[in-house]
């Protein structure tokens, strides 16, 4: 027999004289409680970022998402950036503007490169989010071939593009839209704030192993009025 | 570390008990924890109800565990992942060293892992020759010690950033500073080079969902990210009982086990991951394994009383809590999982012989309890661990127990407790005896045997009725009280 037909058949014996009748707890609807719902989630969203750390800079639209992103490398000295595929904004009008500017641009996503070395001496990583978590302050990226994992890990500094609409109230409202389907067949990482430890003497330091600066391009109207 | 024995507890928690600048160290750390933990429940309105939700779906998850572990294996080898199922600690090292040896690794990069300092992974990689490098920071430090950690979530809380800062002077080459940001930027740069560099990552596992065989990693740091991300290998291990069934679940753990863990609303980072690289993607591993872990697991599930302790989410919250291990600190348990939820486990998975005394190292305060996120009953199961190891059946814990004296004095004491009437004669006694012996309301000093009572400590007088053998509550736990009197 096998280490798990084994296992499992201890499992079995162990809990066959108290086995619970019913086969799953249903969950009370009132489970899912948002505390915060209601309120205005683009601020909501913008106060947890800053309160972890992260910086949230506000574009009304993709033309100005590019002029942000562009004065961003200007005012921190990125010197290169490294850009994924299938970003919402033109990634073409992107890298036209940052090079431009001086900033040397590295396009992965393509499975010939490597990331690690692509990435080791890059400046900062540019990706988008699929979601956000407003009263976290967490971005939600899955992964996905034209988005390596190592673009939001291995950069010093993380730019993360968001459409203000991708603003979720909870947590759970965030695993719903992801949905059992899609974590089946990609990986993810849900990002809150950068890097981070308390290891020494319980004081929070900021910039461990992952990107020490997270800024979050929030593009769109403001579309949630306070209710 | 693991646990070998009373006596060598003995001798290290006292050692430990009297090192003030240690019991200094771990306030300190305690205190800022709890003052992190405040600001972080008060803004979570559903901070009771979510641990009560949380708590039924580890209860679900353990009555379903062999369904939802089949489930998850193939769910994970469906997509090329290579599940081993390990009966015991020595099983699953080898299955990694032979993975490792296999595929001709030199160096592999750990994520904080409590399974692995449970297996004693590290010495048995040594061995075979591959390097073994800690990447959380806090498990770095201890690794240049070559200490075992001695907290589950902060390894190196027994350390000041002054203690820091001479040990990266002395084994890193590095100027002395105690800046924490700047010991901080010097692990960053020596350990980049190492992620980059090794062929394997292995991690722990904080979730494993059955229904989409996910594996959840929760992490600040961002090593997590790169032991799973930049390696051509990735071995994950986890114990059998991380297993919950849906996707949905985790909305209601992540949340409070970052609050409790680290005061945190989520973690830095959550890497939902589930298989290895597939076609088109440009990173991430080649080959995926996971090591499922039993090592005792299933002797606790076989218990009704200790299967709860299997609902452990290892967030460290007792830990922080417990008077105990805040006066001696993580190693002088000598367990991979010191403080209250380690007492509990620790017998389980090191043995009777080896950890067996652990149970008896608690004060029943019940901080633990009021703290863990899932409601663990920690004094009960204590209390149950203390009865099996010393009159239920099996294995006894080799205690060298109480003297004589005192044993027979509490067992007198137990017979006489199931007997009101017989408490109240004795103890209005005993306040006629003692009364002679009283000065300004306080004993101060007592003859004989009770003088070893008086030399520490100032008893208040009794008064005439101050001794009532009958219980307010009717004596509902005398069958309790009688257990604890017998140990």
């Amino acid at each position: 027999m096998s280490a798990f037909h084994n296992i499992v058949s201890r499992i079995r014996a162990g809990l066959s004289n108290d086995r619970a009748p019913e086969p799953r707890v249903t969950l009370p609807e009132d489970a899912q409680i948002s505390a915060i719902a209601g309120r205005d989630l683009r601020a909501q969203f913008i106060a947890a970022l800053t309160g972890v750390g992260g910086k949230a800079i506000e574009a009304a639209d993709e033309t100005s998402a590019v002029d942000k992103i562009a004065e961003l490398v200007q005012t921190a000295g990125l010197r290169s950036a490294a850009l994924g595929e299938g970003i919402t904004v033109d990634a073409e009008a992107l890298a036209q503007r940052l090079s431009r500017d001086g900033c040397r641009i590295a396009r992965v996503g393509n499975s010939a490169v490597n990331p690690g070395d692509a990435l080791s001496a890059i400046d900062a990583g540019i990706v988008e989010a699929d979601y956000a978590i407003a009263p976290t302050g967490t971005l939600v990226l899955i992964g996905q071939p034209t988005r390596p994992r190592s673009l939001s890990l291995l950069p010093p500094t993380n730019v993360v593009l968001l459409r203000a609409s991708r603003i979720l109230p909870e947590l759970a409202a965030a695993l719903r839209a992801v949905g059992p389907q899609t974590i089946a067949a990609h990986p993810m990482v849900m990002v809150t704030g950068p890097s981070r430890t308390a290891d020494i003497e319980k004081r929070i330091v900021i910039g461990v192993h992952g990107p020490k600066e997270l800024y979050v391009v929030i593009i769109g109207e403001r579309c949630c009025r306070p209710v | 570390m693991l646990p070998s024995g009373p006596d060598a507890f003995y001798a290290a928690s006292n050692r430990a008990a009297a090192d003030t600048e240690l019991n200094r160290k771990l306030e300190n750390a305690s205190a800022r924890h709890f003052e992190h933990l405040a600001v972080a429940k008060k803004e979570f309105a559903a901070y009771e109800s979510e641990r009560d939700v949380a708590r039924r779906i580890k209860e679900d998850s353990i009555q379903r565990l062999d369904q939802l572990l089949a489930e998850l294996k193939d769910r994970l080898e469906q997509r090329g992942v290579k599940v081993f199922f390990a009966q015991d600690a020595a099983a699953a090292r080898d299955y990694i060293v032979k993975v490792a040896q296999t595929a001709g690794v030199k160096r592999v990069v750990k994520g904080k892992s409590m399974a692995t300092e449970e297996i004693a992974l590290n010495p048995a990689l040594e061995q075979a020759g591959i390097e073994a490098v800690e990447t959380d920071l806090g498990e770095y430090i201890v690794q240049l010690r070559r200490e075992p950690p001695s907290h589950i979530i902060t390894p190196a809380i027994h350390l000041s950033k002054e203690d820091i800062g001479q040990l990266f002077a002395q084994k890193l080459g590095v100027g002395y500073t105690a800046d924490p940001s700047a010991l901080t930027a010097v692990a960053r740069e020596r350990l980049r080079d190492k992620f980059l560099n090794a062929e394997m990552g292995i991690t722990g596992v904080n979730f494993a969902v059955a229904e989409t065989g996910t594996l959840v990693i929760v992490e600040n740091e961002g090593n997590g990210r790169f032991c799973t991300t930049t390696p051509g290998i990735h071995v994950a291990v986890m114990g059998i009982e991380k297993v919950i069934p849906k996707f949905e679940d985790l909305s209601h753990f992540l949340e409070i086990l970052a609050r409790t863990a680290t005061g945190q609303r989520l973690t830095a980072y959550t890497s939902f991951l589930n298989g290895p690289r597939r076609e088109g993607d440009s990173d991430g591993p080649r080959e995926m394994h996971l090591v499922v872990l039993d090592n005792g697991r299933t002797r606790m599930l076989a218990d009704p009383v200790l299967r709860e302790a299997l609902y452990c989410l290892r967030c460290g919250a007792c830990l922080n809590a417990c008077p105990v291990y805040r006066h001696i600190g993580g190693h002088a348990y000598q367990s991979a999982y010191p403080g209250p939820i380690g007492a509990i486990v620790s017998p389980s998975l090191f043995g009777t012989a080896a950890a067996g005394h652990l149970p008896f190292a608690s004060t029943l305060c019940g901080a633990c309890k009021e703290v863990c996120p899932v409601r663990i009953d920690i004094p009960r199961i204590l209390l149950h661990l203390r009865w099996k190891m010393t009159e239920g059946e099996g294995e006894k814990v080799a205690w060298p127990l109480a003297p004589a004296r005192v044993r027979a004095a509490a067992g007198l004491f137990a017979r006489a407790a199931r007997y009101p009437a017989l408490m109240r004669i004795a103890g209005r006694m005993g306040a006629l005896m003692l009364k002679p012996f009283a000065r300004d309301g306080y004993l101060r000093r007592m003859p004989g045997p009770f003088s070893a009572w008086t030399r520490v400590r100032d008893f208040p007088a009794p008064v005439a009725d101050g001794v009532d053998g009958a219980r307010p509550d009717g004596g509902s736990q005398g069958e309790e009280a009688s257990r604890i009197s017998k140990l």
